[in-house]
C-alpha cells in the first residue's frame, strides 16, 4: 500500500478539516512542522475555529498572538489561566541557579 | 431438539428476508438496465469506471451533491448521474456504510488507502456524517505522533529548508515542553 500517493491527494481544505479536530496545541504544532502543505492546513484549521482555549497552556506572547491572528472566525476566546513565559536565556539561567 | 431446529429454520428465513430486502434496496447494474424496481423510484449513479448503481432516493438523501444535481435538473432521475470522482468500489463501500448506519467500528477495519479514498469521495458527495467519521479516524491516528513518525508513516517529503524548519521549531518550542510522542 502506497500511503504517500493517498495522503498527497488530500487537498489543504480536507487537511484543515482533520486538524480542526485537534484539541491540543502540541498536535497542531507537530502537524505544522511536517511539510508546507500541512502547515497551511493548520493555518486554515485555525481560521475555521469558533472556540479557542489557552487554559493551562504555557506559551509566550508571540505564539499566543500568532494563533489568535490566524483564528479570525473566533466567537469565544478563553484566556483563563494562561501562563506567558519569556524565552530569555538570562532569566532561565537565573531560575536555574 | 425440535425447538432448536425450528429456531434455526426461523433464523434462516429471517436471513433470507433480509437478503431479499437488501437486494431490493440496492441493485448494481453493470452495463444493462434493471427492471427490478420501477424507474421512477430509483436514482441511477454512474461511477468513474462506468458502473451504474440503481439506488432508492432515501439512500442518497445524505449525498448533498446528488440532491443538488437532481434539483438543478428539474428532478429528472431517468438519466444516470455521473460521479467522475468516485469509483464503483468506493461507492459500494459508501452504500455499505449507509446500510449499516455509518458503523464507526466497521470503518476502523479499513486500510489507510481506503480511508483516504473514502474521504475524497465523501467530500465530493458532500456527506458530512461520513466525512466526520473518516476525518476523526485520521485525526485520532495523527494525535500524539512526532513529526518524524508522521513523515515516515505517510512517506511525506520534508519540503522545508533547514532555516524554515529551525524557525518552526523555535516558534513552537512552548508546545513541546514535557512532550512525549508515540513513535
Amino acid at each position: 500500500m502506497d500511503v504517500e500517493v493517498e495522503i498527497d491527494r488530500l487537498p489543504i481544505d480536507l487537511l484543515a478539516y482533520i486538524f480542526v479536530l485537534f484539541t491540543s496545541f502540541t498536535d497542531l504544532a507537530q502537524a505544522s512542522g511536517v511539510c508546507k502543505k500541512w502547515k497551511q492546513g493548520v493555518k486554515e484549521s485555525l481560521a475555521r475555529r469558533h472556540n479557542l482555549s489557552f487554559a493551562g497552556w504555557k506559551m509566550d506572547d508571540d505564539s499566543t498572538s500568532r494563533l489568535v491572528f490566524h483564528a479570525y472566525n473566533l466567537t469565544k476566546l478563553d484566556m483563563y489561566a494562561v501562563v506567558t513565559i519569556v524565552y530569555d536565556k538570562s532569566k532561565k539561567l537565573l531560575a536555574e541557579s | 431438539m425440535g425447538e432448536k431446529g425450528e429456531s434455526s429454520k426461523s433464523a434462516m428465513l429471517k436471513h433470507a428476508e433480509e437478503e431479499e430486502l437488501n437486494t431490493k434496496r440496492l441493485k448494481t447494474v453493470e452495463g444493462e438496465e434493471s427492471n427490478m424496481v420501477e424507474e421512477t423510484e430509483n436514482i441511477k449513479l454512474k461511477t468513474s469506471d462506468e458502473i451504474i448503481f440503481e439506488v432508492e432516493p432515501s439512500i442518497v438523501k445524505e449525498m448533498v451533491t446528488i440532491q443538488t444535481f437532481i434539483e438543478d435538473n428539474n428532478n429528472e432521475t431517468s438519466i444516470p448521474i455521473p460521479l467522475p470522482n468516485v469509483t464503483s468500489n468506493t461507492l459500494r463501500r459508501i452504500l455499505e456504510f449507509k446500510a449499516r448506519g455509518f458503523d464507526e467500528e466497521f470503518v476502523k477495519t479499513l486500510g489507510m488507502d481506503e480511508v483516504f479514498e473514502l474521504i475524497l469521495a465523501a467530500n465530493y458527495l458532500n456527506m458530512k456524517t461520513l466525512l466526520d467519521i473518516l476525518t476523526k479516524i485520521i485525526a485520532d491516528f495523527i494525535k500524539n505522533k512526532s513529526v518524524e513518525f508522521v513523515r515516515k508513516f505517510f512517506n511525506i517529503v520534508n519540503d522545508f529548508t533547514p532555516e524554515e524548519e529551525a524557525k518552526i521549531r523555535e516558534e513552537n518550542a512552548w508546545a513541546f515542553e514535557g512532550f512525549e510522542c508515540d513513535d
